[in-house]
C-alpha cells in the first residue's frame, strides 16, 4: 500500500496550488541571483560619470562638431519644472550675482539681483542655456519675460547639455528625444552623445553646437548597459543583482529574529497564562501600538542606516505579531488530552512545550514566516526608499529606487525595472504563503 | 456604554506611558551625542553647551523623562535642534495636509474595496471573484512608493490628466494620485476581509431563514449579511487608517506633499532628534487613538460588546 508521509503530502498539495508555484520559481530566482550575484555582476560599485544616465541599450559615442563656447550663455535649471520660482548663483563678466528665475507658462521670467535690478537681455532656449539670441516678450516689475524664437523641427533630437560640472535636467518637452546627451560643451570640438547605434543621427541642430558629427567611438567600458546607469554612471542591472542579497537577507534574518523572540515569549505567556501572561502581551500591545513602518523608521533613525540595523529594526516590529500567534495557538492546545496525558506521565513542562506543543503550532508559524519574509522586504524597501536603510554605495531595490528619485520623471529606468523587482518578490512570498496555508491547513485563517 | 468608553479610555494610559518610553529610551540610544550630531562634529563649545543645556541634556535621563512626559501632556514637545521651530507648531501646520491624504486614500479605500469584496463573496470563484482577489494580493504586494511613481509616469507625465505633484494649494486634482497610492493597500486588505466575512456570514442560519423567507438577494447580501460582517471590515478599516500614518510617510515623499511625512523626511535628513521624536510620538498617540474609536465603534454597531 502506497502510504504517504504527512510532510510528502502537503509537498504534493503545495505543487499543485499554481499561484505557489509561480512563487516557488521567482523565489528560486531570487536564490540564484542572489548566490551568483559576484559572478555575473562584478562591478555594482564601478562608477563613471562620463556614462550617468544611460538608458537601457544605449551606447555613448564621441561626436565632433563646431561646438562653440559663448560667453553670454547662462545656464538654469529648466528640469525643474515643479518649482515655481528659485535663485541661482550665476557668474556674468567676471561677477558672481543671483539671478531669479521664473516659470511662467512656457516662457520664462529673469531678474538679476546685484542690486541695481538690471534686466539682461538673456532668454531661455530648450537646452536651459539662456543666450542673447532670444527674443525679449515683456517687461513687468523688474523681471523679463523671454521667448525662445526658435522653432525645434520635430525630428530634431535636443541635447543635454552638462557644462559647469553641474546636471541640467531635460525640460518636459525632452522627455520623448531624451537619448542625446552633449558633455563637456566647454570642450572645443568634442561632445559625447549617448544615441540608437540604430538611428543614423548625423547632425544636431542646438544652441551653440551647430553640425554635430556622431563617429563611431564609444565611450567608456560600459558597451550598451542592460538596464541603463544611474546618476553616478553605474550600472543598474549590475545594482540589482547585489541588491537581491539585500533583500534576501533581510528577509531571511529578520524573520529568524522575529521567530527566536516570538516563539519563546508567546509559548510562555500562553502556557504559563495568569501575571507572566499578562506582562508579555501588555509589552507586545505597546509595541504594537506602534505602526510597524514608523516604528522602524524611529529605530533607524536612532541607528543610524546600516544593514544590521535594519535587522534590529524590522526584527523589533515583526515578533509581536508571532507572539501572538503562537500564544492563541498555545493556549487552545494547552487544554488537549495529548497535552494532560504527556502531564501524567510525568513530563516536565519544558517538554511538554518543546515536543507536545510546538510540533502542533507549527502550520500557522510557517504559514505567517513566509508571509512576514515578503512585508519584511517591502519594509527595507520603503526605508532604504525614504533613505534610512541600507548604507550607501550599498545596492539595495530600495536605495537604487531612492538615488535615482531625482530623476524620476526624465529617466523612469531609474526606477522601474528595481520597483517590478520588489513587487515580484513580495508577490512570489505572498503567494508561497497563501500555497503553504492551503497545504498545510486549509482551515488556517490568516 | 459610557461606563465602556471610560474603561476603555484608561486603559489607554499605559499604553500612551509605554509608547512615550519606549520612544524615549530609542532615542536615549542614539550613538555618539545628539548635539553633536545635528551640530556636526566640530561645533563651538559655548553654542554646544548652551543647546545641551537647552534640551536638558546635562541632566540623568530619569529626570529628562518625566520633563518630557511632562512638558508632553502640556502640549510642549520640545524645539527643533536647527531652526528652533517648536515641534508642536511643525505638526500644527503639517498634520491637516497628511490627515487630508490619509482621509481621501481612506475613501478610495473603502469605496473600491468594499463592493470588490462583496462582489467577490456573492459570486465566490467566479471570474469577478479571481479577478479581485488577484488584484488584491497584486495591491498588498505593490511598494507605496513603486506605483506612486508609476501613477506619475502614467498620468502626469504621459497622458497629463493630473497638473503635477505637490499640495497645488489643496485642489482636488493634486489630491487623487497620492490617495490611490496611498489607498491600495488598504483596498486590498479591506477587500479580502468583506470577502471572507461576508462568506462566514452567509453561511449562518438567519440568512438560510431570510432567503427561505423569500427575500430577494440584494436584500439579504445588503441588509442582513453586510450588518453581521461589520465587524472584522471596521476593525481592518480603522487599523488599517491609523497604519496610514506611516505609508503617508513614503507617498508624501513620492508626491511632495508637505505633510507629517516630509517633515520627518527632513528631520531624519538633518538628524533634528527632537522633531523626529516629536513626530513618532504624535504619529503613534493618532495610532493609538484611531484604534481606541474603533474599538468603541464596535460597541456601537454590536451591543453584545459592550456587556463583555
Amino acid at each position: 500500500m502506497n502510504q504517504k508521509t504527512f510532510l510528502r503530502n502537503v509537498f504534493e498539495r503545495l505543487l499543485r496550488h499554481k499561484l505557489a508555484l509561480i512563487g516557488l520559481v521567482i523565489i528560486s530566482i531570487l536564490l540564484l541571483l542572489a548566490i551568483l550575484a559576484d559572478i555575473i555582476a562584478p562591478t555594482p560599485y564601478a562608477q563613471n560619470i562620463d556614462a550617468a544616465l544611460i538608458p537601457p541599450l544605449k551606447k555613448i559615442y564621441v561626436a565632433r562638431s563646431r561646438l562653440m563656447y559663448e560667453k553670454d550663455m547662462y545656464v538654469y535649471e529648466v528640469g525643474d519644472s515643479l518649482k515655481k520660482e528659485y535663485t541661482k548663483p550665476i557668474e556674468i563678466n567676471g561677477k558672481v550675482v543671483s539671478v531669479v528665475f521664473k516659470k511662467v507658462d512656457k516662457a520664462l521670467q529673469v531678474q538679476i539681483q546685484n542690486g541695481e535690478k538690471k534686466i539682461i537681455p538673456i532668454a531661455p532656449s530648450p537646452q536651459g542655456v539662456l543666450s542673447p539670441y532670444d527674443k525679449i516678450i515683456g517687461e513687468a516689475d523688474g523681471f523679463a519675460t523671454f521667448v525662445s524664437e526658435r522653432s525645434i523641427p520635430a525630428k530634431t533630437f535636443l541635447v543635454k547639455f552638462k557644462p559647469l560640472g553641474e546636471h541640467v535636467l531635460p525640460s518636459k518637452e525632452l522627455i520623448g528625444a531624451k537619448l542625446i546627451e552633449v558633455k563637456d560643451w566647454e570642450d572645443l570640438g568634442q561632445a559625447y552623445l549617448v544615441v540608437d547605434k540604430g538611428t543614423g543621427i548625423r547632425h544636431l541642430h542646438a544652441k551653440g553646437a551647430s553640425d554635430l558629427t556622431i563617429t563611431d567611438e564609444e565611450i567608456g567600458p560600459m558597451g550598451a548597459p542592460l538596464l541603463g546607469t544611474d546618476n553616478l554612471g553605474r550600472d543598474i542591472a549590475q545594482r540589482l543583482v547585489h541588491g537581491s542579497r539585500v533583500s534576501l537577507y533581510v528577509g531571511i534574518v529578520v524573520e529568524i529574529i522575529a521567530l527566536l523572540i516570538g516563539i519563546p515569549l508567546g509559548a510562555i505567556s500562553g502556557y504559563y497564562g495568569g501575571r507572566i501572561d499578562d506582562w508579555i502581551m501588555r509589552f507586545t500591545d505597546i509595541i504594537l501600538s506602534f505602526p510597524g513602518l514608523l516604528f522602524a523608521i524611529a529605530v533607524m533613525a536612532a541607528l543610524g542606516r546600516d544593514l544590521i540595523n535594519v535587522f534590529i529594526a524590522l526584527g523589533v516590529v515583526s515578533w509581536p505579531t508571532i507572539a501572538r500567534i503562537v500564544r492563541g495557538q498555545v493556549i487552545c492546545l494547552k487544554e488537549n488530552e495529548f497535552t494532560e496525558g504527556a502531564r501524567a506521565i510525568g513530563c516536565s513542562n519544558a517538554r511538554i512545550i518543546m515536543h507536545h506543543i510546538m510540533p502542533n503550532c507549527l502550520a500557522p508559524i510557517i504559514v505567517y514566516t513566509s508571509l512576514g519574509i515578503a512585508s519584511s522586504i517591502m519594509s527595507e524597501a520603503g526605508l532604504s526608499f525614504i533613505g534610512i536603510g541600507v548604507r550607501p554605495p550599498m545596492p539595495s531595490w530600495g536605495s537604487i529606487i531612492n538615488d535615482g528619485f531625482q530623476y524620476a520623471i526624465y529617466y523612469p529606468h531609474l526606477w522601474i525595472v528595481p520597483g517590478i523587482a520588489i513587487a515580484l518578490v513580495v508577490l512570489a512570498f505572498n503567494f508561497l504563503g497563501d500555497g503553504l496555508r492551503d497545504a498545510l491547513d486549509p482551515k488556517l485563517k490568516i | 456604554m459610557f461606563n465602556y468608553t471610560v474603561r476603555r479610555i484608561l486603559q489607554l494610559i499605559p499604553v500612551l506611558i509605554g509608547v512615550t518610553f519606549i520612544t524615549f529610551i530609542m532615542f536615549l540610544a542614539v550613538p555618539g551625542n545628539a548635539v553633536r550630531l545635528a551640530l556636526g562634529n566640530h561645533p563651538d563649545p559655548v553654542v554646544e553647551a548652551r543647546i545641551t543645556h537647552q534640551l536638558g541634556l546635562d541632566k540623568p535621563w530619569p529626570v529628562r523623562y518625566a520633563d518630557y512626559l511632562w512638558k508632553a501632556v502640556q502640549g510642549d514637545l520640545g524645539n527643533s535642534i536647527k531652526t528652533g521651530e517648536p515641534v508642536t507648531k511643525i505638526i500644527g501646520d503639517r498634520f491637516m495636509a497628511t490627515l487630508r491624504l490619509a482621509l481621501a486614500a481612506m475613501i478610495f479605500a473603502i469605496i473600491i474595496g468594499v463592493p470588490a469584496g462583496i462582489i467577490s463573496a456573492t459570486r465566490q470563484y467566479s471570474f469577478a471573484d479571481n479577478f479581485f482577489m488577484l488584484l488584491s494580493l497584486f495591491g498588498v504586494s505593490m511598494p507605496i512608493f513603486v506605483l506612486g511613481l508609476l501613477l506619475i509616469l502614467l498620468f502626469i507625465v504621459t497622458l497629463g490628466w493630473v497638473p503635477g505633484t505637490g499640495y497645488g494649494n489643496g485642489q482636488i486634482a493634486y489630491l487623487i494620485l497620492p490617495s490611490i497610492a496611498l489607498g491600495t493597500i488598504p483596498m486590498a486588505i479591506i477587500s479580502r476581509m468583506t470577502r471572507s466575512a461576508i462568506l462566514e456570514v452567509l453561511k449562518s442560519d438567519y440568512i438560510r431563514t431570510a432567503r427561505s423567507k423569500g427575500i430577494i438577494e440584494s436584500r439579504v447580501i445588503l441588509k442582513h449579511a453586510m450588518k453581521n460582517s461589520l465587524i472584522p471590515v471596521v476593525t481592518v478599516i480603522g487599523n488599517n487608517f491609523a497604519a496610514l500614518m506611516a505609508g503617508a510617510i513614503i507617498t508624501e515623499k513620492v508626491f511632495n506633499w508637505p505633510g507629517l511625512g516630509t517633515a520627518m523626511i527632513n528631520a531624519i535628513d538633518q538628524r533634528d532628534l527632537p522633531i523626529i521624536m516629536g513626530l513618532v510620538l504624535f504619529m503613534a498617540a493618532i495610532f493609538v487613538f484611531i484604534n481606541l474609536v474603533v474599538d468603541i465603534s464596535y460597541a456601537f454597531i454590536d451591543p453584545r460588546i459592550r456587556y463583555k
